[in-house]
């Protein structure tokens, strides 16, 4: 009896396999189409540049603020001296 | 005389390499928490830390790239003990490699160099940003704003490489409906939408 997490998993992406195949050549089946998915996502991904560009430029971009470094150089100035 | 000459360098060091790496790394940082407050604290522990770990660092080499680690591995280390349980990969993870038919890839449907789309979304992306799953979340600020790699990513979170497509693939679409969905709701109207 094959596992039956993994049935689910293969019925799941889509993949079924013959009850009577060998384990290991389940498994070696369960790489080989996760691997061959992964061209097929990195396409997917792909079309999706435009948004990912489009998130990069959105986010604020702003400089640290004056009171932000001062307060960096004071602490480093304190660490400094309780060495 | 050691120990001020130490602190000596520590500051020639901060002030030549380190300062130049501030606006970088405050910008990082709001990317990261989506928060002003918190990007101060962010960028202040970060320094903390760097000038704590100094001996580890190899002066005149990339202080921006170093001190971007220190940052990220603050931040994730934190970002997780708030948001979250350890990291694990989970059964929806591993089928997540494959994407289902039914997902629409949202973020490929839409034009966004609309610039009235632009205008009417570029508040909302951080707000949306925040709503996202952490696990999401996390590997959209690594990937698209950080600009690691996906081997990177996967390294730092400690995840599959094959998760970190899928995480990225769902986390863009959650995000895409939910800019979508605000575009519509404030008037926009769009026949590629």
């Amino acid at each position: 009896m094959r596992d039956q997490n993994f049935q689910e998993l293969l019925g799941t992406a889509g993949y079924s396999i013959p009850e009577e195949t060998p384990a290991n050549v389940s498994e070696s089946l369960y790489t080989s189409t996760i691997g061959a998915s992964k061209s097929y996502m990195e396409e997917e991904l792909e079309k999706q540049v435009a948004f990912s560009q489009f998130l990069k430029h959105s986010l604020p971009n702003r400089k640290a603020p004056a009171q932000l470094i001062q307060s960096i150089q004071d602490r480093i100035k304190l660490i400094g001296s309780e060495e | 005389m050691v120990l001020m000459a130490t602190n000596d360098v520590k500051q020639q060091v901060f002030e030549r390499e380190f300062l130049p790496a501030l606006d970088i790394l405050y910008r990082d940082a709001l990317h990261l928490t989506n928060d002003e407050v918190m990007a101060e604290d962010l960028v202040h522990d970060t320094l903390e830390l760097a000038i704590k770990s100094f001996d580890s660092y190899r002066q005149g080499t990339n202080a921006k790239a170093w001190l971007r680690t220190i940052m990220r591995n603050r931040f994730i280390n934190d970002y997780r003990k708030r948001k979250r349980q350890p990291n694990r990969v989970d059964y929806d993870d591993v089928v997540g490699t494959i994407p289902q038919k039914e997902t629409e890839n949202i973020p490929a449907m839409i034009d966004w160099n609309d610039e009235t789309l632009r205008a009417i979304v570029g508040d909302e992306v951080s707000a949306a940003m925040e709503r996202l799953h952490p696990k999401y979340y996390e590997v959209i600020v690594l990937y698209d704003f950080q600009e690691l790699k996906y081997e990177e990513v996967a390294a730092e979170l400690n995840i599959p490489i094959g998760t970190v497509r899928s995480r990225l693939y769902r986390g863009r679409i959650a995000l895409a409906k939910e800019l979508k969905d605000y575009a519509e709701a404030n008037g926009y109207n769009n026949n590629r939408i």
